[in-house]
């Protein structure tokens, strides 16, 4: 066995009592990796080495979150032990008799490396039956509720008691969703790079990412409206651990610099330098609206039982938004050529929805606004794909600039036109249809090949110029 | 059934007997006494719970169905542990495991069975070394 008397501490005394086996995680002809729990805390003991007398053990603390995160391979055994909170590691020599005969205390960074698993150390075994039965599940709850923005919403107006009305309740889940979305696809923005991601389309894994980041509701009350929220990356196993980790980060930080925030000069200085003034908008505008005075409900964010108030969003003042979010400075024929568009847009879903004159007023004053258009034909310069059935896409307009972002081809287009954007993206999709045509099976690449399926899964009858 | 007094029926009901070619992670030599000892003959035995003595599996003789299969689980097992041929050997040894050598547990989807062997079972006889696994 490796001597480790030069670089360890030997306690008289084991020093985890109490502790009784949960499970054998990794069993080869006896135990290899073992789960001990006190009903509070959690051990792991990983066997490492042996002589003609003992079997050492590596035995270290590990959170629940972190070893359910381990099971469900999203973090490798080996980060387990690295990224623990524990500066000291127990090496444990274990006798014939079961007694735990040398007790080491070892700096992590002292440990031989020969005692450490490797970096592919991911939990490929069945995961034992205790971690997958509805126990399990609600540790998964309570996991993701640990980690959530836990809010209440109540009503001003004393009318209805303390029921919230319905819209008020959507417009806030709405807007969260808005910001934490644009959260999420800046910062991945900022903090990747194509580089960093030699096999994939950075895009594609964005527009993943970002779909993976759905909000969830793992806990509601009523009586008022509470419900926490926050987002799964437990489950999602397709992420590699840097990934998964930076979601993780991402969620948190996003509570801290977004949702708990407390404005002042130095966090506004700090705010301005991150993020560009379009940044800024999409991740605070949709939580400033939330948070008005004007509103008839108010959010206070709360404990996970939501009986503690931790605090409540407060109207954010003119001074600061004006900082944060300051007022475009657009030359007036951009200006106005950019509401005439939206009062297009504005007129077309009034009439549908039967709104009142009033409610199109409204919509001038936007900055923001998204529109679903739908058509059974793609069709551009003469050139047609006749669809199986309705198609469905957003055009989103955002101060003076229209978009259309369509992960799952892959496109996303901007245009200061509606027309241009809109025909921007079909003649896209028409040049993306004959480019796939045209490549044989070999020739595909796996993205182009799951490209020319959903295609495939939208189109007809295709009238297009080979 | 063994006399060992532990809890669970051992081996399980489930258990057959068969003949088919099996792997089994062994030392450099075939005759070296420790490739085929079940965890609870070894000394000291690789336990760190007074209940892992009164499991089946202690008694059990880990073996798999394919070459293939063995492979990748030491692969898997050695990412876990980089020490792990000093207590499951460093080998890999093809053999065959006759009806009466005793009966094994249902084959599981990695190809992995254990062997609770008859006293007429020998495999020091009938395995061979084919390679290192490193």
């Amino acid at each position: 066995m490796e001597d480790i008397s030069n670089i360890s501490f030997v306690s008289n005394s084991f020093p985890y009592i109490g502790f009784k086996k949960v499970s054998d995680l990794i069993n080869h002809d006896g135990p290899i990796l073992s789960h001990f729990s006190d009903n509070n805390r959690h051990l792991l003991y990983l066997w490492i080495d042996n002589d003609l007398s003992y079997n050492r053990w590596l035995i270290f603390e590990v959170d629940k979150n972190s070893l359910l995160n381990y099971l469900y391979k999203n973090i490798s055994l080996l980060d387990l032990i690295i990224d623990n909170k524990q500066e000291f590691l127990l090496v444990t020599d274990i006798n014939e008799s079961l007694e735990f005969e040398c007790n080491n205390l070892i700096k992590k960074d002292s440990l031989p490396s020969v005692y450490l698993p490797t970096e592919n150390s991911y939990f490929e075994f069945k995961i034992p039956n205790i971690y997958t039965s509805n126990d399990a599940e609600r540790e998964y709850l309570h996991a993701l509720v640990n980690d959530s923005i836990s809010f209440k919403i109540e009503s001003k107006s004393k009318k209805y008691l303390s029921a919230v009305k319905v819209d008020n309740l959507l417009n806030v889940l709405k807007n969260i969703k808005q910001s934490f979305t644009s959260y999420v696809s800046i910062n991945f923005k900022k903090d990747f790079s194509s580089d960093d991601f030699k096999n994939l389309n950075f895009d594609t894994l964005l527009s993943t990412i970002v779909k993976d980041s759905e909000l969830l509701m793992p806990n509601l009350a009523y009586g008022s409206f509470c419900a926490s929220i926050t987002t799964d990356y437990l489950m999602s196993k397709e992420f590699s651990p840097i990934i998964q980790n930076w979601r993780k980060e991402t969620f948190i930080k996003y509570r801290n610099e977004v949702i708990e925030i407390d404005y002042d000069v130095q966090i506004l200085n700090v705010l301005t330098e991150k993020y560009d003034e379009m940044d800024r908008r999409a991740i605070y505008s949709p939580i400033i609206e939330i948070s008005r005075e004007t509103n008839d409900y108010k959010i206070s964010i709360t404990d996970s039982s939501f009986r503690k108030i931790r605090k409540t969003l407060k109207p954010v003042s003119k001074p600061i938004r004006e900082k944060l979010l300051p007022k475009i400075q657009s030359p007036e024929i951009i200006k106005s050529e950019s509401l005439f568009q939206i009062i297009g847009m504005a007129e077309k879903t009034a009439e549908e929805l039967k709104l009142n004159k009033k409610s199109i007023l409204e919509t001038k004053e936007l900055d923001y606004a998204e529109l679903t258009q739908s058509t059974d034909t793609i069709a551009y310069k003469g050139e047609e794909l006749y669809l199986k059935e309705i198609f469905e896409y957003k055009i989103i307009y955002d101060r003076g600039v229209f978009i259309i972002d369509y992960p799952p081809l892959d496109l996303h287009i901007e245009s200061q036109s509606f027309d241009l954007v809109k025909n921007e993206f079909y003649k896209n999709i028409i040049e993306l249809y004959k480019r796939l045509q045209k490549l044989a099976i070999d020739q595909l690449s796996i993205s182009e090949s799951s490209l020319k399926n959903r295609i495939a899964e939208l189109v007809a009858i295709p009238n297009v110029i080979d | 059934m063994l006399d060992i007094g532990i809890a669970e029926i051992c081996p399980p009901v489930e258990c057959i007997s068969t003949e088919m070619q099996a792997y089994r992670f062994t030392y450099e030599t075939i005759e070296d006494k420790r490739n085929f000892e079940p965890v609870f003959a070894k000394n000291p035995r690789r336990f760190n719970d007074k209940s892992d003595a009164e499991k089946c599996s202690a008694f059990g003789i880990s073996l798999y169905q394919s070459e293939a299969q063995a492979i990748t689980k030491y692969i898997i097992l050695k990412s876990i542990v980089q020490n792990i041929g000093k207590t499951i050997g460093t080998h890999l040894a093809k053999g065959i495991i006759y009806k009466h050598y005793g009966v094994i547990t249902p084959i599981d989807e990695e190809g992995h069975f254990d062997l609770h062997e008859s006293e007429e079972c020998n495999l020091h006889n009938d395995f061979t070394v084919i390679q290192e696994l490193v």
